[in-house]
């Protein structure tokens, strides 16, 4: 919201305060103000000048040489303007000045001849919004013939000005400072300055009227309603300087009438509507729309309602959105001579179910949206007729109709005690006044009895504002300073060890390995997917079951996402073409079906991971899959407990799929991301990946330690060379070896298979192209004694035989 | 005429013939150029042309253009069969066992100087873990997706709250919403934890606006609140300092200004003094000699009333810190959309 500082003057004085002062006891006391500047301060700078001298440049058609007098002296200037006339006023623009549109006047030299400045259009000045002709014209500012030479415009169009910008959001919760009255009675508080004047105090003398309209309200459509006549007046342009204070605050001028309503609205924060008094018929209605009722608004625009939005009616047809916008063809022109007047207030959740169920949104809904104080209503019209009075003498204000469904004028007081204000702001080092001083300065009503003061808050306050003790605090707290309050540390209880977070210790752990030891980069990818993001991965959760998002900021991203895959591709394109070795990790969240009844969603921290590299897919497989190992180790899976098996997963390549974990209990997919899926998201290389739950991992750790004391016998290692076809499993190899057993007992005179692992695998040489070579590694232990050679030669010979038996022979 | 329509026609079936027995990507390709490519056999009937009367050429070329169209749909479709059969045949083609254990991974990887990199956003959202750890908070998490209650209700929005406005909202058909601050723990937290209590929950939140360089949809915030006894704006105030001081690593001067959220009363915006020109004004704080960090405030008697607690005996403090800004603050990165992007150049730095 804009304020112009020359109107809050009008209320309260402001002489001596600068506008950064102002700024800086706003934003420390009410509000975030977010800047401010200067309004029309070149207007101050730049004279009526007069043309003493007209005559033609030598050297150019269009150009003519001006001897223009100032007022201060006679000064040159040459301008191409075709409507400069000798003997003439225009508005001269002096070397030094800056105009609005960012030129600053210098000297120059116009085809050889000097010029000292610039006779300006009203473009130039910046003031063609203005309804006013002169400003209009294509060419110069002619200036009346009356107007002084050597006064400043100001003098004509009203002074500078300083527009202070205030952060709506800020006065959400200050119906009372939607306007400029409302600043200035907080600011007069804030420096324990008197009010110059005030709006809501307005009065004109009323007459009797005989076609005033009888108002009716149905049940709690509007708190407040007031309707008069006001005639003896025509529609004519608005003073300039009305027009001007208009413009200041970011409203175009129209006509004297809208002006005013305008006006008032931005002065004391009321809404009105002036309806031309012969297009309104019989009764006004303040009532419920019917579903579907169709409202053609001044706007121009059409609607088709929902019921129960409020409307205003007269005997015939829907006049206006209540609170939000006046209907067409009831509004005022320039022939009407007879106004209705309306002044109401609108409950808030009415006027915000208008807004949202319509979209329309005004400056008289936004105010009605934070609910206005219903007492000033009357006072807006009395006002309104008092402002135009003082352009035109004759006008007439009837009696005003006033219908009312509560009582708005009773206002609840407060309790509250010292102690307790004391002890929420904490201590205090120095106050200006005692607790009860400060909020009388504030204009509450106070009864102080010992501790406990009886608050009576203004009636502007009370509407949603001020209504309960902790909002007594914030205005003694800011009025005091914030900074006042001494910087101390809370009372701790010790007695309890605070909750501990396993699941979140568990994330960074995971993020420092990933970075730190497998040389991943984590990204954060988006939570939204679209519709050909879900179908590429439905191995959580399928495309029916994801959650579609009501408003989605593009079609394709309407959807939760319910697999890291596609977030981690994505990574991967927006970096494939610069790096030949990407590597990236992610770990968030996906959005899967509820399994608990009160979520909306089963959450599920994920950890994923990719690589995209020009490495032989045998490599980086090698790669991804001791990325997989590395993890499940940090996780509590020993080495030689995990399993790792061929899995046919949707996401990967066929022939390169698969999984690890324990054995009855899979936990990582990996595998080389299939050509299909990585052509969809416009990866030309090959990209390998890999993806395990959260939850899984987290219960893979190890609670207690349980220890066994070292061995003290040597195992014994035995390695081969197998031949097998080359689709063969190496799986398939450690079950032909036989169960691996782990040592529980360590008393027994019992030797046992404790690994059985893969060295290397081969083929070519002399291999037929169908098979490979797989050279392995075998471990015995006995824990009780080191084994003999002849036992050892038994042992491999046993397991070469169960080799052959199953098919694969020594190399 | 006559004859060369007869002949683009003729042409249909050994081009059929000729795609069909195409076995690989490339044999369809060279099928594909010797009917309807440069030198193919449809230009050599095209260029008889000539003779022909304008009305004859054109009845002929618009026979050559079906012939093209109806090619063309074959080639397509025999190019999507092929590479359905490429990836029918990969597990054949392409087998690499995944069954073996794998290598160590240093063993693989001897560049050990290579380092990768965390997030910067959750290098700080540790940090911030860290020092409230230390303070003695719990860390606590809530759900993203969240309903109406949570999000607003219980924080003191109700429903005819204009302040429900100030943040746009993603909602799911299912009428829950995407939370838009972390401020929902607060609520979750009371209704699983005792009192009294101290939280942090650092997480992700979403509104609903368009990116620029200072506006994401998906950001991530961190919320913290006491519950205790007596808890004062003073309190406030000095774990506000402490935190800040923690993460610049140096003094940090505080200040509090009216701000206004339903959920906390009252309520303000902490600013902290500039770093960078220690008050004196500069580009970074507007020349105001202040930077706008954080809302916080005294927890309103509504919301703990809302959690089951009575506003009588509990009182408390909360604050909701935006981790990108504050990162954006300790790098002076210029563009919110860095975080989300995946980009390692941008990535590589922290």
């Amino acid at each position: 919201m804009k304020l112009s500082f020359n109107w809050l003057n009008e209320f309260v004085d402001l002489s001596g305060v600068a506008p950064k002062e102002l700024a800086d006891l706003l934003t420390m006391k009410t509000c975030e103000v977010e800047g401010f500047e200067d309004f029309m301060g070149h207007l101050a700078q730049i004279p009526v000048a007069h043309i003493d001298e007209l005559t033609k440049h030598p050297d150019a058609d269009k150009l003519k040489i001006c001897k223009v007098n100032t007022g201060k002296e006679i000064v040159q200037i040459v301008t191409g303007a075709a409507n400069v006339e000798q003997g003439k006023k225009f508005p001269a623009a002096l070397v030094g000045v800056k105009l609005p549109d960012g030129r600053e006047m210098t000297k120059a030299k116009l085809r050889g001849i000097e010029s000292f400045g610039m006779l300006c259009s009203g473009s130039e000045l910046g003031i063609t919004q203005l309804d006013y002709a002169p400003a209009r014209i294509d060419g110069l500012m002619p200036l009346p013939d009356d107007w002084k030479i050597g006064a400043p415009l100001s003098d004509y169009f009203g002074a500078p000005d300083v527009i202070f910008d205030i952060d709506n959001k800020s006065i959400t919760h200050r119906p009372d400072l939607w306007c400029h009255f409302g600043f200035a009675r907080e600011i007069a508080a804030l420096l324990g300055k008197k009010l110059k004047k005030n709006p809501e105090e307005a009065s004109f003398k009323t007459i009797a009227s005989s076609t005033l309209p009888k108002i009716e309200i149905e049940k709690q459509c509007a708190i407040t309603y007031c309707g008069a006549e006001i005639s003896g007046f025509k529609v004519i342009s608005s003073p300039i300087a009305r027009q001007m204070r208009l413009l200041s605050v970011g409203q175009k001028p129209i006509s004297n009438i809208v002006d005013i309503s305008n006006y008032i609205l931005f002065e004391m924060g009321q809404p009105n509507h002036a309806f031309d008094r012969d297009k309104v018929t019989g009764p006004v209605r303040v009532s419920y729309s019917k579903a579907n009722e169709k409202i053609a608004l001044l706007d121009g625009s059409e609607h088709t309602l929902p019921e129960n939005l409020i409307l205003i009616r007269d005997a015939e047809k829907a006049v206006a959105l209540a609170g939000v916008m006046g209907g067409a063809g009831s509004e005022t022109t320039e022939n009407t001579t007879k106004l209705f007047l309306e002044s109401a207030t609108f409950p808030r959740a009415e006027i915000r179910k208008t807004v949202a169920k319509t979209s329309i949104r005004s400056d008289s809904s936004q105010r009605f949206e934070k609910a206005q104080n219903p007492a000033k209503a009357k006072a807006a019209i009395f006002r309104f007729a008092e402002l135009l009075a003082e352009e035109q003498a004759s006008v007439q204000l009837s009696e005003i109709s006033e219908v009312s469904t509560e009582d708005f004028r009773k206002t609840a007081a407060i309790r509250i005690t010292n102690t307790f204000i004391n002890q929420k702001l904490g201590t205090i080092t120095a106050r200006p006044a005692s607790n009860a001083e400060i909020l009388r300065r504030l204009h509450f009503q106070v009864e102080e009895q010992g501790d406990v003061l009886e608050v009576t808050p203004p009636a502007y306050r009370k509407w949603f504002d001020v209504t309960r003790a902790e909002d007594l605090i914030e205005e003694i707290g800011r009025y005091i300073g914030f900074k006042e309050i001494v910087i101390e540390p809370a009372l701790v209880a010790c007695e309890t060890p605070r909750a501990r977070n396993a699941a979140r210790a568990l994330e960074h752990r995971l993020r420092e390995l990933c970075a730190s030891r497998l040389q991943l980069n984590e990204v954060l990818s988006y939570a939204f997917h679209g519709i050909e993001d879900l179908k590429a991965d439905e191995a959580f959760a399928t495309v029916k079951e994801a959650l579609k998002m009501q408003n989605a900021l593009h079609a394709d991203l309407d959807y939760m996402r319910i697999s890291p895959l596609p977030g981690i591709l994505r990574a991967i394109h927006a970096n494939y073409r610069e790096q030949k070795n990407v590597r990236l990790f992610e770990l968030e969240k996906i959005f899967l079906p509820p399994t608990d009844a009160k979520l909306a969603r089963d959450e599920v921290y994920f950890i994923a991971g990719a690589i995209a590299s020009e490495k032989e897919p045998e490599e980086a497989l090698a790669d991804v899959a001791a990325m997989v190992g590395e993890i499940m180790a940090a996780c509590g899976l020993d080495r030689h407990e995990q399993v790792f098996e061929n899995a046919r997963h949707g996401i990967f390549h066929p022939g390169r799929s698969g999984s690890a974990g324990k054995k009855e209990n899979k936990i990582f997919r990996f595998g080389e991301v299939h050509p299909r899926i990585l052509a969809q998201y416009g990866i030309k290389e090959r990209a390998y990946y890999f993806d395990a739950k959260l939850s899984a991992l987290a219960g893979l750790s190890v609670s207690e330690v349980r220890y066994r004391a070292p061995f003290t016998q040597p195992a014994v290692d035995f390695e081969m060379t197998l031949v097998m076809p080359q689709h063969g499993e190496f799986a398939a190899l450690r079950e032909a070896a036989g169960v691996l057993q782990p040592l529980v007992r360590r008393d027994l005179d019992k030797t046992v298979l404790v690994n059985f692992e893969h060295i290397s695998t081969f083929s070519g040489g002399n291999l037929k192209p169908d098979e490979k070579a797989v050279s392995v590694r075998a471990t015995w232990r006995n824990p009780t004694r080191t084994l003999a050679a002849d036992e050892i030669k038994k042992l491999q010979d046993g397991l070469i035989a169960k080799m052959q038996k199953a098919g694969y022979s020594l190399r | 005429m006559a004859d060369l329509i007869a002949e683009i026609q003729s042409l249909e079936q050994k081009a059929a013939d000729a795609i069909a027995t195409a076995a690989t990507s490339e044999a369809l390709q060279a099928a594909a150029q010797d009917f309807i490519g440069k030198k193919g056999a449809l230009t050599g009937v095209m260029k008889q042309l000539g003779s022909l009367s304008a009305e004859e050429r054109g009845a002929v070329g618009k026979a050559a253009n079906v012939f093209k169209a109806k090619l063309e749909e074959l080639i397509a479709a025999k190019e999507a069969a092929l590479t359905d059969a490429r990836f029918a045949s990969l597990a054949e083609t392409e087998f690499t066992d995944l069954s073996v254990n794998p290598p160590e991974f240093v063993s693989i990887h001897t560049d050990s100087a290579l380092s990768g990199h965390i997030h910067p956003i959750m290098q700080t959202q540790k940090k911030l873990e860290d020092i409230f750890t230390s303070m003695g908070f719990s860390i606590v998490d809530g759900p993203q997706v969240e309903d109406d209650y949570h999000n607003f209700g219980a924080l003191n929005f109700t429903d005819d709250h204009p302040a429900r406005d100030m943040q746009d909202t993603f909602y799911a058909v299912t009428g829950n919403l995407l939370r838009t601050h972390t401020s929902t723990v607060q609520i979750r937290a009371l209704e699983n934890m005792k009192p009294p209590l101290r939280i942090i929950a650092p997480g992700r939140v979403f509104r609903y606006e368009e990116v620029d360089a200072s506006h994401e949809h998906t950001f991530y915030q961190m919320e913290g609140m006491i519950i205790d006894r007596k808890v004062s704006v003073g309190n406030l105030l000095h774990l506000m300092q402490t935190l800040l001081t923690e993460v610049f690593g140096k003094q940090v001067d505080v200040r509090l200004r009216p701000g206004y959220f339903p959920f906390v009363e009252p309520g303000f915006e902490l600013d902290m003094k500039c770093l960078v020109c220690n008050g004196a004004g500069c580009a970074v704080c507007k020349h105001s000699g202040w930077v706008e960090v954080l809302p916080c405030g005294l927890v309103h008697p509504n919301v703990l009333k809302n959690a089951g607690l009575d506003p009588n005996e509990w009182q408390g403090a909360a604050f909701g810190l935006g981790l990108n800004r504050l990162v954006m603050m300790q790098h002076g990165i210029e563009d919110i959309r860095h975080f989300m992007a995946g980009k390692l150049d941008f990535l590589r730095q922290f």
